[in-house]
């Protein structure tokens, strides 16, 4: 049984100017390793959770504990070592003069030696796909481009945890892909455990476990394939059906006998090539 | 033959005298009352061509005729007015643009602005919110209360009440929810039912394949591609060329058909026509 990388236990979260609560009883754990999606519609407590987790906003104490260690002042140094978070904004995160220096930024920070930075630097762009682009200034850069450089910053300073608040919304599909791939071997390979919000079907696909978040509350929590296969919730909270399931639908729709579970790009493939097998 | 809405011929376009080139003898025509889908790059030309389109900017070289009107380089400014009253300019993210105290207020303030009389305009304005789904309750309210959908939906509608006959929508569904894309796309084909002629500016291939008529594919400010969208997507090599991606049914369609090439008549490139091909094959398979 792997450890819990976060803990979260009854967590309560209200912002000063509002009378309802952002974040409604909330208790989740994330095992090492693993990659947990949040999906929700705007406003239904996602953004504040992730921030809460990374001690960004006033975490009530003895609600959240990242690696063991309680999410309070005390600790919080030491909990922002092991956790790198990305923003769907890259503007606003953006120090660097060049793509580069903006990845050495978060390595100087931590005394990395000037001997071993540049491999680092070179292995994380490398990871998005960015390593033509090393010495672009970012208004050279389009915001999918300056989305990745803000993860290769991330995943330079190889953290425990890295959360992800709609950090690809801006990359085209193909970049997407790319970049979440990526991210799969990371955590396949134990390295890395994920949080992502995300409202992008194939990205949710990709976890292990997906919670959605309805008004401050986690609704549901389950498989992606549980999640995914659950038209109505996935509706309610405005999220796309994946390209699989639409069509399953549809052919169910033209009165095709089709299977009701889950199932992925490739099993939808499968099962329609042996249907066609049996007619030839 | 379909007659055209826009003409381009020969036109080139540059913001430096010659040093480099936004737009680089571009000739195609706009048929009336279709969808036009134009496709690229961020810096293929898109911008240019659709400022020039809407006569915001002069071509350097060539012409083009714009709904009966001819724009070249020496043409005067006072000619332009009268063409951009046709012409009906939907800028990316067109919320960012309001400005009134209702919402009423914000969609007569184009026809206003065209000279039309405040009863004229008030017509107008009611009739362009009612076809975007924006009833009677909402008129007096302020724009700024309403979601981030109907604040679209209302700017596209100061847009409408101006009565264009040729619209152009850059990105119009980007950054809305799905239930947002889908109304909007919904609109586009009614408004091309009722006869107006569109220019689309879109990332999204989907929509392409869905709503297209014709595609205009411009690279680094050349035209590279025009044609139907079947034509387009039944095309692999320009697709990588110009790292376009596929519809997700096209590509399903296409691994399909290397089992079984002979699978489609027609080859599916939207998820309703995949559906149908499918559905009818395996209705077959079944019995």
């Amino acid at each position: 049984m792997k450890t819990a990388m976060i803990k979260i236990e009854n967590l309560n979260y209200k912002y000063a100017h509002q009378n309802k609560l952002t974040l409604n009883d909330l208790t989740l754990q994330v095992p090492a390793g693993q990659w947990l999606a949040i999906v929700g519609k705007n406003g239904s407590g996602k953004s504040t959770l992730a921030r809460l987790i990374d001690g960004l906003l006033e975490t009530p104490s003895k609600t959240i504990w990242v690696d063991g260690l309680e999410v309070n002042t005390e600790n919080i140094a030491t909990i922002h070592q092991k956790i790198g978070f990305v923003f769907q904004n890259p503007d606003n995160q953006f120090v660097g003069a060049t793509v580069a220096a903006d990845v050495a930024f978060g390595l100087e920070n931590r005394q990395v030696s000037s001997s071993e930075m540049p491999k680092v630097i070179e292995q994380a762009l490398t990871l998005v796909k960015m390593q033509a682009f090393r010495d672009r200034a970012p208004e050279q850069l389009s915001g999918g481009q300056k989305q990745r450089v803000a993860i290769a910053g991330a995943l330079a300073l190889k953290p425990q945890l890295l959360i992800l608040d709609e950090a690809t919304s801006m990359l085209d599909p193909e970049g997407r892909k790319d970049v979440l791939t990526q991210l799969a071997k990371l955590r396949d390979q134990g390295e890395l455990t994920i949080i992502s919000i995300t409202h992008d079907p194939d990205e949710v696909a990709l976890a292990d476990q997906v919670a959605v978040l309805d008004q401050g509350k986690i609704v549901k929590q389950a498989s992606p394939a549980v999640v995914l296969n659950d038209q109505s919730l996935i509706q309610r909270i405005g999220l796309v059906q994946p390209f699989s399931l639409m069509l399953r639908d549809q052919l169910k729709a033209r009165g095709i006998k089709v299977p009701t579970n889950y199932l992925g790009k490739g099993a939808l493939y499968e099962w329609i090539n042996q249907q066609l097998a049996t007619k030839a | 033959m379909d007659k055209s809405a826009v003409s381009y011929q020969g036109v080139s376009l540059s913001y430096d005298e010659g040093i480099t080139w936004a737009l680089k003898d571009f000739s195609a025509t706009i048929p009336q009352g279709k969808i036009t889908a134009i496709i690229g790059h961020t810096g293929s030309g898109k911008s240019s061509l659709m400022n020039l389109t809407d006569g915001l900017l002069l071509p350097t070289e060539g012409e083009l005729v714009v709904m009966g009107h001819q724009l070249t380089a020496t043409t005067k400014q006072t000619a332009l007015n009268e063409l951009r009253h046709s012409i009906g300019f939907v800028f990316q993210f067109p919320e960012h643009q309001l400005f009134a105290d209702t919402v009423l207020a914000d969609v007569m303030f184009g026809p206003l602005n065209l000279g039309v009389s405040s009863q004229k305009a008030k017509v107008a304005a009611q009739a362009a919110l009612s076809e975007l789904g924006i009833s009677h309750p909402f008129y007096e309210r302020s724009p700024f209360e309403l979601s981030g959908g109907q604040q679209r939906r209302v700017a596209i509608a100061g847009v409408l009440a101006m009565k264009p006959k040729l619209l152009i929508l850059d990105e119009p569904t980007a950054g809305l929810d799905p239930d947002g894309q889908q109304e909007l796309l919904t609109l586009i084909k009614k408004l091309k039912r009722a006869g107006l002629t569109i220019l689309l500016v879109t990332h999204q291939m989907e929509q392409v394949a869905e709503l297209a008529d014709q595609v205009l594919v411009l690279a680094t400010g050349k035209l590279v591609f025009s044609g139907s969208p079947r034509e387009l997507f039944a095309d692999p090599l320009l697709l990588a060329k110009h790292h376009l991606v596929e519809p997700q049914a096209v590509t399903f369609a296409h691994q399909l058909t290397e089992t079984y090439p002979e699978l489609f008549d027609h080859f599916p490139i939207t998820l309703t026509e995949l559906a149908d091909a499918l559905a009818e094959k395996l209705r077959g398979a079944e019995s």
